[in-house]
């Protein structure tokens, strides 16, 4: 269930809107953010989350606008649970979805078969431009983890959706909305970072991108948010941390063969 | 779909005994349609258990299930096993676990991601430690899954049936053709290049992942390599693809061209 939404950042033209949501029966889902930005009469929905949770998610977006305003769905990348859910979101709305290029005719077997929704992004990134002479900002991260992997970045807020960089996995009923104890909050961040994002060098290489912007906050995918005052702290840890492929020889350790 | 999806070779025998058959399943689609990146099934049958390796999209489901009824029941099918999490390889895993009593092996990595395909609950999913495992067959044989970490998911096992020797590979040797160049077999490595060297290039980690990858699986005796897209290598090509592949440059190797969007 979707326990909460909340308004992340308001003003006459534009929102921004958290979605959470959390198995409380079990612990066989991986938590996910869903994040929504309206801009005038449009709307733009960040990683709709996976099949199972597709109708709580319609449920509390629909709460803000009609589904029918969202035009643009994107996707950070191909994972189940940032977008097992599209086959649905393509019935139910009239929205286009951005992609990697890479997953372009990967994402299909969700259980779709007309491409032409699908938008590729190159691997550069892209913009869109919105009503009021903003951006959203479609910015590379890629092997983090994903091969072909974007974050989101909304001028007006200056939100940075960052997608599974920065996520955190709580122990259960310790889950926060913002982070605020650094040295607590490592702790539920680390492990994760360590294994699935790909090696220092692409971490190092995302925050040299990123670091020039004017960010409020960002919001992962998982976990909780970081707040402007943490942000520093985040990039510099992320800079230092080895992961992936830097601990090559423990993860290929045992192997049988 | 049906004008979609061609059955091209719809299966073949890859190897066979008394005890013992590998059956490898294939689709594509239609001349002109672009939306799907082709796949490949294999089914291990050991006695009277099936093993049932990648088992593809949603949109494939009933055609693949189509083909492995002619082989065996499906309730015979013991375990489903998954390269790595992405929807091609598996998200197809939930009406596989209706059809099926099997259990699903996957990397620990990937287990509380792939439910939110649609499973309702996780007790017949396996989490594989980074290490890999082995599934001893009633023949007495076994079906390893071998460490492919980072190629190109984080979590990735290629899986190698020591009764036949053949090591299904996923994404590794992977080859994407053009629209009715597809052939089965690869017997001109050179030419067969061209429809895997720029996947390769940019889906894979890095050099050192490559490289790390050959010297383990070169432990192995293999007798052919079964990527999940595009063509089988025979025996007489195996070292030939290995050679090439400890040696590719890729993926974070490129990183600056690829945040420029530059060609490498």
């Amino acid at each position: 269930m979707v326990d909460q939404s909340k308004i992340l950042y308001e003003d006459d033209e534009h929102q921004v809107i958290w979605f959470g949501w959390e198995d409380h029966e079990n612990e066989s889902l991986v938590q996910s953010n869903q994040l929504l930005v309206i801009n005038g009469d449009n709307a733009y929905l960040f990683d709709p989350g996976g099949a199972f949770i597709f109708s709580d998610v319609a449920a509390e977006v629909g709460k803000y606008i009609p589904l029918s305003q969202i035009r643009y769905i994107l996707a950070t990348h191909q994972d189940p649970d940032v977008l097992s859910s599209i086959t649905l979101w393509l019935k139910a709305t009239d929205a286009r979805l951005l992609v990697s290029r890479l997953w372009i005719r990967f994402v299909s077997h969700f259980g779709f078969s007309d491409n032409s929704r699908l938008v590729s992004i190159e691997d550069h990134g892209k913009q869109i431009r919105l009503e009021s002479n903003e951006f959203i900002k479609l910015l590379p991260a890629h092997f983090l983890h994903s091969e072909g992997n974007f974050c989101f970045y909304d001028t007006r807020s200056k939100t940075l959706f960052s997608g599974d960089i920065g996520a955190a996995v709580f122990p259960q009923g310790e889950r926060y909305l913002e982070m605020s104890d650094w040295q607590t909050h490592l702790g539920y961040m680390e492990g994760f970072h360590r294994r699935y994002m790909s090696n220092n060098v692409a971490l190092r290489r995302w925050v040299k991108s990123v670091r020039g912007l004017d960010i409020e906050r960002i919001v992962p995918q998982h976990g909780a948010i970081i707040p402007r005052d943490m942000i520093e702290t985040f990039f510099d840890w992320l800079e230092q941390l080895e992961c992936g492929t830097d601990l090559i020889d423990q993860i290929y350790d045992n192997a049988l063969v | 779909m049906e004008q979609q999806i061609t059955r091209v070779e719809e299966s073949k025998i890859l190897y066979e005994d008394d005890e013992h058959q590998v059956v490898w399943f294939g689709w594509e689609e239609a001349e002109g349609a672009d939306a799907f990146v082709q796949t490949n099934q294999c089914l291990v049958v050991d006695h009277d258990k099936g093993y049932l390796f990648d088992p593809g999209g949603t949109y494939v489901f009933h055609h693949v299930l189509e083909n492995i009824m002619r082989v065996i029941n499906p309730r015979q099918i013991r375990y489903l096993f998954a390269t790595h999490q992405d929807p091609d390889v598996c998200s197809s895993i939930p009406y596989w676990m209706k059809t099926t009593d099997a259990d699903l092996l996957i990397s620990k990595l990937w287990l509380h991601f792939v439910s939110h395909f649609g499973l309702e609950d996780i007790d017949r999913v396996v989490a594989v430690p980074d290490g890999g495992g082995r599934i001893t067959l009633d023949s007495g044989d076994y079906i390893a899954m071998i460490p492919a970490h980072f190629l190109h998911s984080e979590g990735n096992f290629s899986i190698y049936d020591s009764r036949s020797g053949i090591l299904f590979s996923g994404d590794i040797g992977a080859a994407i053709f053009p629209a009715g160049e597809r052939y089965m077999f690869v017997d001109d490595f050179d030419n067969h290049l061209k429809y895997m060297e720029g996947f390769h290039k940019r889906y894979m980690h890095s050099n050192q992942v490559c490289a790390r990858w050959v010297e383990l699986v070169r432990k192995l005796d293999i007798k052919m390599i079964v990527p999940q897209h595009g063509a089988i290598f025979p025996e007489d090509q195996v070292e030939r693809f290995l050679s090439w592949f400890s040696e590719l440059r890729c993926g974070g190797d490129y990183i600056e061209q690829i945040y420029r969007d530059e060609r490498f």
